[in-house]
């Protein structure tokens, strides 16, 4: 016992000896790498780690990339948070995956007065209320809006369902504002059933909806479930359409789902490596990302943490210092910021205000088809 | 509702059953020998999973071949697992044994997130039991919706023989009635016990491969939820039974289907109504549905 | 003298330790205040589940479901009615709900209460059930509070969870939490009712002979402990500032789990010590996840490997030390000082007992058949007969173990056919039991001053502050005094603060009598007494009998094989053969009963006229 505590107190010391100068930025970043989200974080976390091998130095100052892990806990997403404030002093910080988790390392980012820009977190309620956390992403209502939007203006439809995950924030809001919304253009909301996070068993909600006869269900689920549930849809003989959200976005639903997710559309931002016509921040973000990755495909959730990484670098530079308030004022007024998901402004409630894509899947490849302006 | 749709539950709930039944009886397998609640066994169902996975898509291999190897390997590992983390603890209070389940479990999923990466990859299904048949009422059936459960059932038959008509059955029962009077007879208790588990972890890469098929998905947290589920079948049927787990898993389908089916409003309730049944059932049958009565001796 | 050394050095330790948090904020960084915060967290909720598990030997899986009750209850009452406006999106909140508030100390109470509430429902129902079965019971109850919360999003904003929660748990707030909860639990723990959590834990059986309603007990450890958990639910919403249902997995629970197994099972300093370790090892190992660079060597870090090296940790300590770190021992500050010895009492009618007609069928099998018998004042009556003659059926039944099937059961005049143990108990009998059961890691004096705890009138909740109940205090000492003296009287005092499980066989014996003899009995049932020993014991146990009827007033009955012991220390004899009663009489009379005779020869045991 005694051996092994030297031991440990030896590789302690080694860690211990990490150098630290003036002249370095520090940029936390806490994302779920571990833990049920580590799929979404793991992926946003490259995302960042590319943008920061292409731009190394902010005002001259070499960039120092913090990673800390949440393991997809809200009690380790404060320890996280206060790890990079408090041990690390970070400039500013990423993250992450999780509106719950943003949510838990937020409110101490608020105390020690250190900016976060969110990647993925899309809860409403993630910026309340908050002077120092801001996203890159849109949020909830926002999107389910665009769903609806989409299905009862341009595809016509007049019957939706929704399938909705209950114990997950991002699936319920959605949900939610996919019937408000439907509802309010004139549609008829025929079903609305709901599932468990974990489950893999959907036939008994899918066999209820196929009875309640919908023309679309709105599925805003995580795209490994999703892929399952439009399998089994599939497998049941299923005759209506399914459209999804952001969190479907992923190259991977492809090769889950088959054949079973031809058809299949889902909103998401306006970066798809199929896109026919890129800006050039998302051109250069594809044609990097091929080389360092070339087995695998970009999604989403790599371009928004690329894109934390280029709002943070463009509110610094702007700002002319890394000093936390001021990068906080900086990151307020952006405004039309190239990123790869589009053009970026940060609005009042400090949300990205960034066009919405519709993506469907078609030959077995996703497929960009279009903007889609919600009617909120 | 309609009598199509009614059939169409019920085929589902059957499917799904049986799959809960077929994890169930690993666990009890395990439980009814060495009385430790193996934690784990939805890790090494997981494991299971994965090297399907890779023996079939990475790989490239025929699927049947990929199929035992993956039993085998994962048979492996569940005999490592009992090897190093619970036979120093055999002697030991049993919420040792527990505790260190629980460490093995943290382990697997941690270490699976470290090789195999949190994504999850796909599995391939062979097109053969994935056509669906249909009826002519519009009730649909694929192939590997019988499979499952016929699967099952020969299983829990195979179980049955060994454990009434073999040897190895006798001791296995033995052992899980008096272990120290058990070695006093003679009988190799260790290696019955790692007979007992290596079953119990090729039972659980059985049904892993399975549930791989039917929910063609695997990840390093795939194991959780269906190992919750499986105690609970496990415990409805009177923790240690071979049949009871099969009924009990059979019972949970039907509940979690069937809750829907009929209360489509309520359902995100839908586990608590499997879980209110539980406790119901216990408290009318404190030890499960068919478990055996254990009276303390004064 | 040794006590108030211990409370003097007690004080100087926490007024150490408190002056230290109150300097805390300027010594340590918010990463570290972070770390203790969740270590006195952790602690109240270790203690607590330790208090249900460790102490009171129930299998509980259904702690995050009352951490769960605990924090949504608290953050409810803490958040301002502006927060909670503009927070439930999705749903409308209740009305009434948008002005509930209550200052956080308050909140932490009623956090506290509700959990244990919710407890009490559970306990009520599952607690009859034993081992696995309640612990998969009880996680079930806690996945459907998590499920409930989940659903009802107009009550609790569903999954959404709640944020803004103000950040009141300082350092302060949850270390005076924990020294509430460690002072409260500390305390009833050393209380004679303390020895009762245990008692039920270490046998139920032999507990309920020394007049415990184990049921009773159980309910009241259960829902303190769920107080405990509620409390330490509410801690940690007002730590993290937001909460939502999926923070309350099962994997919650076995973290806390984890706490007290690494600790020791029973033991609240192991539960203490338990939290120190798994909080800060869970932050420290962090260290394995960055880039570490050895010389010239660079290791990129591994998401993922903190945990993989954490549970290979715990595995180890598991297997290295099975009884975790402390074992069920306690910290005492005698460790620093050199151990000194320590030495220090207690009415007529003709018939005591009397059973007419008694009948116990087990299904089919009849294990007692018309049983009817007559024990007189001061006499010392033997029970014998070959093996499975119901000699012992019979004793569980006059004990109130079984239910006779049909008969009556008279003792003093009062019918107890049907009583529960602990209610025949207080009527004043009491037993031993043929394979010794004593609680066996407790120590001698505490097994005896159980059995005085019925005599005792201050209530379970006193002991939790027993400087203000001084009851306690008075009561306890009396019971010790008891004890002190039945041990004496029993030539057991040298081995008054030995583990009851360490003494020899012999002692042992008599220590199980002394037990019994504690709940002052007017009546004792000696089940095979002198089992095991060798002839000179057993002479000596002869003498020992009569010296208990004489000194305690006691009228006994007993079984024994031993027939010398029989033939020669009781004053009347009954026969059993299969369940029916064949003869009855004096020594001089069975002796001579050729169906007695008979009986034995049958089961080849006919030494019974040596004497």
């Amino acid at each position: 016992m005694r051996k092994f505590l030297a031991a440990l107190m030896l590789v302690l010391m080694l860690c211990v000896v990490a150098s630290a100068d003036d002249d370095t930025i520090k940029v936390g970043v806490f994302n779920c790498l571990t833990g049920q989200n580590a799929f979404g974080g793991q992926l946003e976390l490259e995302g960042t780690q590319l943008a920061h091998t292409l731009n190394p130095t902010i005002l001259g100052k070499k960039v120092e990339l913090i990673i800390v892990d949440n393991k997809s806990d809200k009690v380790e997403a404060a320890n996280a948070v206060t790890r990079l404030i408090e041990n690390d002093k970070v400039n500013a910080i990423i993250g992450t995956y999780g509106s719950s988790l943003a949510m838990a390392g937020g409110e101490v980012a608020e105390k020690a007065g250190i900016p976060v820009i969110g990647t993925s977190c899309t809860n409403p309620l993630v910026t309340l209320d908050k002077k120092f956390y801001f996203r890159a992403c849109f949020i909830d209502p926002f999107q389910g809006a665009g769903a609806a939007t989409y299905a009862f203006r341009n595809l016509g439809l007049k019957r939706a369902a929704t399938l909705v995950d209950m114990s997950n924030d991002y699936s319920v809001g959605l949900g939610k504002f996919f019937r408000d919304s439907f509802k309010k253009m004139g549609g008829d909301i025929v079903a609305s059933l709901f599932y468990q996070s974990g489950d893999t068993d959907f036939t008994a909600q899918l066999t209820a909806l196929i009875d309640a006869k919908p023309d679309i269900v709105f599925l805003p689920a995580y795209f490994a479930e999703g892929a399952i549930v439009l399998k089994q849809a599939k497998e049941l003989g299923a005759a209506f359409k399914f459209i999804g959200a952001d969190a479907m976005d992923n190259p991977e639903i492809v090769t889950l789902g088959g054949e079973a997710v031809e058809g299949f559309m889902h909103t998401t931002f306006a970066y798809d490596p199929s896109m026919p016509e890129m800006n050039a921040t998302a051109k250069a973000f594809t044609e990097e990302w091929n080389k360092i990755h070339p087995d695998k495909a970009p999604n989403v959730n790599c371009a928004l943490g690329y894109d934390c990484y280029i709002m943070l670098k463009d509110a610094i530079e702007r700002a002319g210092s890394a000093e936390p308030a001021k990068i906080r004022d900086a990151l307020e007024t952006i405004k039309d910021l190239p990123t790869v998901t589009g053009m970026t402004t940060i609005n009042a409630t400090h949300d990205a205000e960034k066009d919405m894509g519709i993506v469907e899947i078609k030959g077995g490849k996703k497929t960009f088809v279009g903007i889609v302006v919600p009617e909120v | 509702m309609e009598l199509n749709i009614f059939v169409q539950h019920f085929i589902n709930a059957l499917s799904l059953g049986s799959l809960y039944g077929l994890v169930a009886v690993g666990y009890t397998m395990v439980y009814g020998i060495l009385r430790l609640i193996n934690f784990a066994h939805g890790d090494i169902f997981m494991l299971g999973a994965y090297f399907v996975y890779f023996a079939t898509i990475v790989y490239k291999l025929n699927w049947g071949v990929g199929v035992v190897i993956a039993i085998i390997l994962t048979t492996i590992c569940g005999l490592l697992v009992d090897r190093i983390a619970y036979k120093p603890l055999r002697e030991a209070p049993r919420i040792s044994a527990l505790i260190s389940a629980i460490g093995v479990s943290f382990f697997i999923e941690n270490f699976a997130v470290v090789v195999f990466t949190g994504m999850p990859r796909p599995v391939v299904q062979p097109p053969i039991l994935m056509k669906p048949i249909e009826f002519s009422n519009g009730v649909r059936l694929i192939p590997l919706g019988i499979l499952v459960p016929v699967v099952a059932f020969l299983l829990v038959g195979a179980l049955l023989w060994l454990l009434y008509c073999t040897k190895p059955g006798l001791a296995m029962r033995a052992i899980s009635f008096d272990i120290e009077t058990t070695r006093m007879m003679g009988v190799s208790v260790n290696k019955i016990i790692a007979l007992a588990f290596g079953l119990g972890s090729a039972l659980a890469a059985v049904a892993g491969i399975m549930w791989a098929l039917r929910y063609p998905r695997v990840e390093p947290f795939m194991g959780m939820t269906p190992g919750i589920k499986a105690f609970i079948a496990a415990v409805f049927g009177g923790i240690g039974s071979v049949p009871g787990a099969m009924i009990g898993g059979l019972i949970l389908g039907f509940v979690e289907i069937m809750s829907v089916a009929f209360f489509p409003t309520l359902s995100g309730y839908k586990d608590a109504f499997a879980f209110l049944l539980l406790i119901l059932i216990l408290l009318f049958r404190p030890t499960g549905l068919l478990g055996e009565k254990l009276e303390d001796k004064i | 003298m040794r006590n108030v050394r211990n409370l003097i050095l007690t004080i100087i330790a926490v007024v150490l330790f408190a002056f230290f948090l109150d300097k805390a904020p300027e010594l340590l960084n918010g990463y570290w205040q972070r770390i203790l915060n969740l270590i006195a967290i952790n602690a109240i909720l270790a203690l607590s589940l330790n208090l249900i598990y460790g102490i009171t030997g129930m299998f509980s899986l259904g702690h995050a479901g009352f951490m769960a009750i605990g924090a949504y209850v608290s953050a409810l009452l803490v958040l301002s009615p502006a927060q909670k406006n503009s927070m439930w999106i999705l749903e409308d909140i209740y009305p009434w709900l948008l002005n509930v508030n209550a200052p956080f100390i308050v909140s932490l109470i009623i956090a506290g209460l509700v959990a244990a509430f919710f407890g009490l429902l559970v306990a009520l129902p599952v607690l009859r059930l034993g081992g696995d079965y309640l612990g998969i019971a009880t996680l079930g109850f806690a996945e459907i509070i998590r499920i409930l919360i989940t659903n009802t999003a107009r009550l609790t904003n569903g999954s959404l969870g709640l944020k803004g929660i103000p950040a009141y748990t300082t350092l302060f707030m949850s270390w005076s939490c924990l020294g509430i909860v460690l002072l409260c639990t500390v305390c009833m723990l050393r209380s004679n009712f303390g020895g009762v959590l245990r008692a039920v834990r270490d046998d139920e059986v032999a507990a309920k002979m020394m007049g415990i309603n184990t049921f009773k007990i159980k309910v009241i450890a259960f829902t303190l402990g769920c107080f405990g958990g509620g409390l330490g639910g509410a801690l940690m919403g007002n730590l993290i500032t937001t909460i939502d249902p999926r923070m309350f997995m099962i994997t919650q629970t076995y973290n806390v789990l984890m706490i007290i197994v690494v600790g020791g099972l029973g033991s609240v300093t192991g539960s203490l010590i338990g939290s120190v370790l798994v909080t800060t090892m869970l932050e420290w190992l962090r260290f394995v996840e960055n880039p570490i660079t050895i010389g010239s060597i660079n290791i990129p870090g591994i998401p993922g490997m903190r945990m993989v090296i954490f549970s290979l940790l715990l595995i180890m300590v598991i297997i290295f030390r099975r009884e975790g770190i402390m074992g069920m021992r306690e910290f005492s500050w005698n460790i620093f000082f050199p151990k000194k010895k320590i030495t220090d009492v207690g009415s007529k009618t003709e018939t005591v007992l009397e059973l007419e007609n008694v009948k116990l069928k087990f299904g089919g099998l009849s294990a007692i058949d018309n049983l009817s018998m007559k024990i007189k004042h001061w006499e010392i009556v033997g029970l014998i007969g070959p093996n499975g003659a119901g000699k012992t059926s019979a004793f569980n039944v006059i004990s109130g173990f079984y239910k006779p099937t049909s008969g009556t059961i008279k003792f003093l005049g009062k019918s107890i056919g049907g009583l529960s143990p602990d209610e025949v108990c207080k009527a004043g009998m009491s037993r031993t039991f043929q394979n010794i059961r004593l609680f066996g890691n407790q120590t001698v004096l505490q097994n005896v001053m159980i059995g005085s705890r019925i005599r005792q009138k201050y209530s379970w909740w006193m002991t939790l502050l027993p400087f203000v109940f001084t009851d306690v205090i008075k009561e306890d000492a009396e019971a010790r005094a008891q004890a002190m003296n039945l041990l004496d009287q029993l030539g057991l005092d040298a081995f008054a603060d030995e583990k009851a499980s360490s003494l020899p066989y012999g002692a042992q014996r008599r220590l199980e009598i002394a037990r019994a003899l504690a709940t002052r009995p007017r009546f004792l049932l000696l089940d095979e007494p002198a089992a095991g020993m060798n002839p000179q014991e057993s002479e000596e146990l002869m003498k020992f009998i009569r010296r208990l009827r004489d000194e305690f007033d006691l009228t006994i009955l007993l079984i024994e094989h031993d027939m010398k012991v029989v033939m020669n220390v009781c004053d009347y004899i009954h026969v059993l053969d299969q369940g029916v009663h064949i003869a009855e009489g004096t020594p001089a009379e069975i002796k001579a009963n050729p169906r007695v005779v008979e009986a034995y020869l049958g089961a080849g045991a006919a030494e019974g006229g040596a004497a």
